[in-house]
């Protein structure tokens, strides 16, 4: 037993003396490199980047990071949500690629920066603590957030049909058969929901079609093609729209609604899936501005400041030329 | 909640997470604190590991090739000419504006873009210019420098008919007018330059060639089409375009800087530094 706390020690210290093998002090400041007749020194180099301006970057950047640490620090939840991603991403991948899966998977990581799927992980989390962040500032703030949102984004309730084809270009006889049922059938007393339901091919049609809540941000064209978005943002409240030819289909768009009180229900529970979350590229800086810093000196607050304020100067910007 | 995880991610608003294995250089009154509040507080060392994370290798880099510099650049005029030259071409960029340019760049003052920026890149680039002065036969020998014109054909024996024609270079110019589609100035190129593989694998021997004139085969591309080309300038005399050429070359920049480091016992201790500075280049610490 004495022995093997003995061995312990031994290596506690063996771990402690490697780890400071490699230090070199002059003067009592840390030594980072050396050229003949010269050293490098630790504080010249932190002296050199925090000042410049890509230091000041740096600085605005590390700190809104730590502040997202603080306060919203990494929970199993987080955790597992990272893993379910990866999860579906490699289920993906597998689906799509089979036995070169993992192939595709790495050259994808890399070509993103990412050394590793543990990597990605780490990646992941942190954007889910940032998710937190903001999703506590759009509770806080839910009225004004929604206005600006209402306003700049145009969001409507929307359901839609869809006739799913192999080519929309070239439909089959049968395809073509059950677009015009659809065309029919809305000239009918059934109603747009109820004919969703038993007639759209879309996932949406267990909800009657109903997309729910959607505005520029929320990425229509990748799922339906270019054309059907914009009839989804463009259509209004109360219209169904003539048969659009989608990437897989043919879609019929029904506005459920643009009542700001109606859609303001919709969205009023806030989860990581609110649009209220990523409609507005600059929330990170609003929302760093309610906190109450206090800074080491003027220089540092003038900093961090300039920076929120450029941004936030900016933000008034795009919303004035609106 | 995939949307909002990834929007995060592209906006880069997410940066490194500080790494697993600290550095173990440490910054003076590294636990003072830089900002806080009740639940926040951001440690000078914290920022300083956070910025060694992205620029550390780099920065240490920089620092010591610039302290080579001032011991190996002892002509100041020297120096101040070129960064004129750079502040000229930059300021060119966006109407003979530099500080325009610098805004560009992300600096509000001019004079601090030219202290971080141009300066130390001058310093540099003068290092290196001086190596390969010193040493121009051999750098030009290792990186095949020559300069050429050169006329595409389809045929080999067409290839061969232009290079029974090409008697002089009034002649080449003449063949390169009637082919000018397929012809061109390649200029001055190394064995790194954008260059078809069959080009490149026989740069040194083209390199070597001692008179001006129609190098004496047909070159067969890598697309199956034949190169007829017309060397020139093959007694290197023009070396001030021959060091500029070189000294731009980013392999020779790596190798140059790399002789320079070893020259003056370039050290690293920190080992997360150290290993910052391989992953940059294998030709920088012994």
């Amino acid at each position: 037993m004495k022995q093997k706390k003995l061995i312990g020690l031994a290596l506690a210290c063996l771990l402690v003396l490697s780890g400071c093998s490699g230090t070199v002090k002059d003067d009592g400041k840390y030594v980072v490199a050396s050229i003949d007749g010269a050293n490098v020194y630790a504080d010249d180099i932190y002296d050199e980047l925090a000042t410049s301006t890509t230091g000041k970057q740096m600085l605005f950047s590390y700190v809104l990071d730590q502040l997202v640490q603080a306060y919203y620090p990494v929970t199993s939840d987080m955790e597992t949500s990272a893993d379910e991603i990866i999860e579906e991403i490699e289920d993906e991948y597998d689906s799509y690629y089979g036995d070169s899966a993992e192939e595709y998977l790495e050259s994808a990581l890399s070509s993103n920066g990412y050394e590793s799927m543990d990597d990605y992980r780490e990646s992941l989390i942190q954007s889910l603590q940032y998710a937190e962040f903001l999703k506590q500032y759009v509770k806080d703030n839910f009225d004004e957030v929604f206005d600006d949102y209402y306003d700049y984004e145009s969001p409507r309730i929307v359901s839609i049909i869809k006739v799913a084809m192999d080519d929309p270009t070239a439909p089959s006889d049968e395809e073509s058969e059950a677009l015009e049922e659809v065309e029919s059938l809305l000239d009918t007393d059934k109603t747009f929901g109820e004919i969703a339901a038993d007639y759209s091919d879309d996932d949406t049609a267990s909800a009657k079609g109903n997309l729910g809540v959607v505005d520029s941000t929320s990425d229509l064209a990748d799922t339906y093609g270019d054309d059907v978005e914009t009839a989804i943002l463009e259509i209004e409240e109360g219209e169904v729209s003539e048969a659009i030819q989608g990437d897989d289909g043919y879609y019929f768009i029904y506005c459920t609604s643009t009542d700001k009180d109606t859609i303001k229900a919709e969205l009023e529970v806030i989860d990581l899936d609110s649009p209220l979350l990523v409609y507005d590229d600059y929330m990170v800086y609003l929302a760093l501005s309610t906190y109450e810093l206090t800074y080491a000196d003027d220089d540092i607050q003038e900093t961090i400041e300039d920076i929120l304020n450029e941004n936030l100067e900016y933000r008034d910007e795009l919303r004035e030329e609106e | 909640m995939k949307k909002l995880v990834l929007l995060l991610m592209c906006a880069g608003l997410l940066t490194a997470c500080s790494s697993s294995s600290s550095y173990s250089t440490q910054v003076s009154d590294g636990d003072s604190v830089l900002v806080s509040d009740s639940t926040l507080k951001v440690t000078k060392q914290g920022f300083y590991e956070y910025l060694m994370d992205s620029y550390g290798g780099n920065e240490v880099l920089v620092e010591a090739l610039t302290k080579i510099a001032d011991i190996e650049l002892t002509d100041e005029d020297e120096l101040n000419d070129l960064v004129e030259e750079i502040k000229t071409e930059y300021a060119s960029y966006t109407d003979d504006d530099l500080s325009t340019y610098a805004s560009y760049m992300g600096y509000d003052d001019v004079d601090e873009y030219v202290d971080e920026i141009i300066v130390p890149s001058a310093k540099q680039e003068l290092l290196r210019k001086h190596y390969i002065s010193d040493n121009l036969e051999d750098m030009i020998e290792e990186y095949c420098v020559c300069s050429f014109k050169k006329i595409v054909v389809e045929k080999e024996s067409e290839a061969l008919n232009i290079i029974s024609e090409a008697t002089d270079e009034d002649a080449f110019d003449t063949l390169m007018e009637d082919y000018s589609d397929d012809a061109e100035d390649a200029g001055m190129v190394t064995k790194n330059s954008t260059l078809d593989d069959n080009l490149v694998d026989i740069l040194d021997d083209l390199s070597a060639v001692e008179e001006d004139g129609v190098y004496s085969s047909a070159i067969k591309l890598s697309d199956d089409t034949y190169a007829v080309v017309y060397l020139y300038d093959t007694d290197h005399s023009n070396t001030d375009d021959i060091i500029d050429t070189l000294s731009s070359d980013s392999d020779v920049q790596e190798y140059v800087e790399g002789i320079y480091l070893k020259k003056y016992n370039f050290d690293v201790y920190d080992s997360k530094i150290k290993a910052a500075i391989e992953e940059i280049s294998d030709q920088y610490l012994d």
